[in-house]
């Protein structure tokens, strides 16, 4: 070969290399990027409680490649169910999932078990050792939300003639938030010389009359329930028994929550941003499936104190009534 | 190559240009039609809005002009025209209501209880209406706080409110009508234009850059989203670049008529990217398309021109190369074909003169080898024929006659028909006639004897080159010597060569002197003929070639070998003729030489 045509084959060579390249370029263009599915598993998933933290979820979803399956869940009676449910989840294929844990306690070693290769972000609760976390968690600081509750009770009991006792609803007392909301509520309001003078976790109110039980034979001045479905039930002990006058203070997120606080049967209420929760989670989830970031996170949520007469404030009001 | 290369430069450099140019050209068209099309798609959605609006003023005007003018609120209800009007536009609105201007309620559709402890007059669609009698106000989205729903229904809405006169017991006492817009309505509006997959987006704000609308407005509002509004609100309603965040964008504005609002339309240029990727691919790939034509018409363009230069060219290296009549390449363009034709007529007339310059020189190196024959002819004749007619003068009649006899037959071989090859046998005969002669003359002082292989009388010889050697043997060998001189004629084959050989046992010489014999043209010679060794030497050399001639070994009083060197020729007529001719016979047709 001569050297003539050894330029001319190069050129060409290079030539026809530039439009394979370029045809590859074009047709790899109009290929979509694939998407992945994300399960979420929330106890009690059709509750209206949890339209704010779906919202955020579809408008992270919508900014991600993220197919969200939010998984039909009634009320969970023990860790197991939850621990079935995710595992059906898993295997059905779902490459990653947003999980509210029922129980924080000795249960990362099943759920990583359970997960095997499956991305995961924790809602609402960490896990029991949060300094060792196995996985990226979004939640308001349980401590703070106590604290709020506690603030916003003892606000408005101070400089009163009331004698200030206070009865707890303390929610599940297996999620480490609940632990943590409990321990900041008592925290805070031991300064106040508000008196804590009974606490029924979930478990203990579960059985019927055990809470109008506890009423009766202690009522409070001020009643706290440090979750929503606890605020709910005192709300309906409240609204049945319309002798009793007791503050009542509380987290709350639901319709009826936000009703009542509106009609001033709740004296306050600490709302998380859920919206935001859910954003996150799925942002958290995207970096995870999208990017292989696996770096563990703990993405603080913000919440509010509200009180009736503030609900209809422009920030108060896209917290409270998120637009479906 | 070269013609091939600076067509392929000169076009890459064109189709760079060009491909350049058109990307420019389909970027800048792009970026157009997506603000034409921005502002074609904003004008849509900003008429849909309008109609929207125009739609809720038609409510609150038929409410107003319609139903409240005509009533006494004393005495009669609005109820049932104003439920009507809600129920023919249910969809979009979610109230309407009718106060007092201390706050009362006159009436309400559809019938809600209404909220205790709520203070309208203190609601900022009231305060509105209040301060600013003859207008509508369009409120921000906001939750209506007005009425009591036991289903926990909160309602997004944008407050329509104006005041109005009412008929209170025949006196006219004013009044703030409110039509309640549901938000979701305008959601929907915006919803349907802000589903394209690419990152543009459309978003509404009042005239104090307040968001109404925003597809991450609750991202906005949690701040993990930021929005340029309160410095698009100084942008006039024209497409304006930006720069947000890092972010180049496109942002084009149209303001809503009568309530100020401003609605936004805001292309990433990041959207283009993709779109772009694939406009750079394809251009690319058309010029890499192009180019890859371009070399291919250039091969075949500059191989049509350069062949046929090529094909001179080498028919020229073929004619350096030593083939004297190359077949001139003629075609291709007429200039090539002109230089073909000029080319192979030249090389013709060289040819044709180079054979003029062999025939030429062929002639005179006959004129020279007839030059060079004839020097023998008169000095030799001279001293034999003085010979003659001493012996005649002397009576030594037998003598003569063998004298006269020898010297014919020597004149005879010399003449050899006029041919300068002879057989070897002839030259030894015409030495033998010689040296016949000079015994006579010398009185036999010297002795002559011939050893000549039977093979090599029958080659050939160039006539008259031994006579030369015996007649320098005798004048430089025999003549000084006190005893009987010898000469000895040899002659002899070895392989393809023959050699000829005159020994005499002279008085020899030094070897430099030697060698001055067959150099030394200009020797000037005591006696003799006057033919010297260097005349037998070229003309042997002329007719052989140079690798023959005489070769000469002698020593001071050793005598002197002188030998002739000549190829192994076998005689013919026809080796003869092409021997006089110059050729060699067997390369009859091969070069002169």
């Amino acid at each position: 070969m001569n050297k003539n045509s050894l330029y001319m084959g190069l050129m060409i060579s290079a030539i026809l290399a530039v439009i394979l390249y370029t045809s590859y370029g074009i047709l790899n263009g109009n290929r979509e990027l694939p998407y992945y599915s994300v399960s979420v598993i929330v106890e009690d998933s059709s509750n209206d409680r949890w339209n704010a933290f779906k919202e955020g979820l579809e408008q992270g979803a919508s900014e991600h490649r993220i197919y969200l399956n939010i998984v039909s869940v009634t009320e969970l009676s023990d860790v197991e169910e939850e621990n079935a449910i995710l595992q059906r989840e898993v295997e059905n294929g779902a490459q990653g999932v947003i999980i509210e844990m029922y129980d924080s306690e000795d249960t990362e070693g099943t759920l990583l078990e359970l997960l095997g290769d499956t991305a995961a972000v924790l809602v609402g609760n960490g896990m029991e050792s949060p300094q060792d976390a196995a996985f990226t968690v979004v939640s308001t600081d349980a401590c703070e939300v106590g604290a709020a509750i506690a603030n916003a009770a003892s606000a408005d009991y101070s400089g009163t003639d009331a004698s200030g006792t206070i009865g707890i609803l303390a929610g599940n007392q297996k999620k480490r938030s609940m632990q943590q909301r409990l321990q900041g509520f008592t925290d805070a309001i031991a300064e106040s010389g508000l008196r804590v003078i009974w606490s029924l976790s979930e478990e203990e109110a579960a059985d019927e009359g055990v809470f109008a039980e506890q009423m009766e034979q202690e009522e409070p001045d001020i009643l706290i329930a440090l979750e929503n479905d606890a605020l709910e039930c005192a709300i309906d002990y409240l609204i049945e028994n319309p002798d009793i006058h007791c503050g009542l203070y509380g987290e709350g997120r639901s319709e009826k929550t936000v009703y009542y606080l509106d009609k001033g049967l709740v004296s306050g209420m600490v709302v998380a941003d859920e919206y935001s929760m859910g954003y996150q989670s799925v942002v958290q989830i995207a970096a995870q499936l999208e990017d292989h970031d696996d770096t563990v996170q703990t993405v603080t949520v913000e919440f509010l104190t509200v009180t009736p007469d503030q609900m209809y404030s422009e920030d108060t009001e896209r917290i409270l009534f998120p637009v479906i | 190559m070269t013609i091939s290369a600076s067509f392929t430069i000169v076009s890459v450099c064109c189709l760079c240009f060009l491909g350049i140019l058109l990307y420019r050209q389909f970027e800048q068209q792009e970026v157009d039609l997506t603000v034409e099309n921005s502002g074609q798609l904003l004008e849509q959605t900003a008429r849909s809005l309008e109609d929207y609006l125009r739609s809720m003023r038609r409510i609150s005007d038929a409410m107003y002009y319609s139903v409240i003018k005509d009533k006494d609120i004393a005495s009669e209800s609005l109820d049932e025209e104003m439920y009507l009007l809600y129920a023919a536009n249910t969809e979009k609105v979610v109230s309407i209501a009718c106060y007092t201007v201390d706050g009362s309620l006159v009436a309400a559709s559809p019938v809600a209880m209404v909220k205790q402890n709520v203070d309208v007059t203190a609601q900022e669609w009231f305060t509105d209406a209040i301060d600013q009698l003859e207008n509508f106000h369009f409120s921000v989205p906001h939750v209506q706080n007005l009425f009591d729903d036991s289903t926990y229904r909160y309602d997004w809405v944008i407050s329509l409110s104006r005041t109005v006169e009412l008929n209170d017991n025949g006196t006219s006492v004013l009044g703030v009508l409110l039509v309640d817009m549901d938000y979701g309505s305008l959601e929907d509006l915006f919803e349907k234009v802000n589903t394209d997959a690419t990152s543009e987006y459309f978003y509404l704000m009042d005239q104090s850059g307040n968001i109404i609308y925003h597809p991450k407005q609750d991202l906005i509002h949690s701040g993990l989203y930021q929005e340029n509004n309160q410095e698009a609100i100084s942008y006039g309603d024209e497409s304006t670049t930006e720069v947000f965040e890092g972010e180049k964008r496109i942002v084009t504005q149209r303001t809503i008529s009568y309530t100020g609002w401003k609605m936004v339309r805001v292309v990433p240029m990041s959207s283009f990217v993709t779109m772009q990727d694939s406009s750079r691919y394809l251009i690319v790939m058309l010029i890499a398309l192009s180019l890859l034509a371009m070399v291919i018409v250039n091969q075949l363009v500059s191989r049509r021109i350069t062949m046929p230069l090529r094909r001179l060219n080498d028919s020229v290296k073929e004619w350096e190369a030593g083939n004297m009549e190359p077949d001139i390449y003629v075609g291709g363009s007429s200039e090539v074909e002109h230089l073909g034709l000029t080319l192979r007529a030249t090389l013709a007339q060289i040819q044709e003169l180079m054979q003029d310059i062999v025939v030429e020189q062929e002639e005179k190196r006959k004129s020279e080898l007839d030059a060079l024959q004839s020097q023998i002819n008169p000095h030799f004749l001279y001293n034999t024929l003085d010979s003659i007619v001493w012996m005649i003068t002397g009576e030594r009649y037998d003598e003569a006659v063998f004298m006269i006899q020898q010297l014919a037959s020597l004149f005879r071989i010399s003449l050899s028909r006029g041919s300068t090859i002879i057989k070897v046998e002839d030259e030894i005969k015409h030495a033998q006639n010689y040296m016949n002669i000079q015994k006579i003359r010398y009185k036999n002082t010297f002795r002559v004897e011939f050893d000549i292989d039977p093979e090599v009388l029958e080659c050939c010889i160039v006539k008259l080159v031994v006579q030369p050697l015996l007649e320098n043997a005798i004048y430089y060998g025999m003549e000084g010597m006190d005893d009987e001189g010898e000469i000895l004629v040899r002659g002899y084959r070895t392989g393809s060569d023959v050699y000829l050989e005159v020994r005499d046992n002279g008085l020899g010489m030094p070897e430099e002197e030697a060698a001055r014999l067959l150099t030394d043209s200009g020797r000037e010679r005591k006696r003799g003929s006057g033919v010297g060794l260097i005349n037998v030497h070229n003309r042997i050399r002329l007719r052989f070639g140079e690798q023959y001639g005489l070769l000469i070994e002698t020593a001071p009083d050793e005598g002197m070998t002188v030998r002739i060197h000549i190829p192994y020729i076998r005689f013919t007529e026809e080796t003869q003729r092409l021997l006089d001719e110059g050729k060699r016979p067997e390369e009859q047709t091969g070069a002169n030489f």
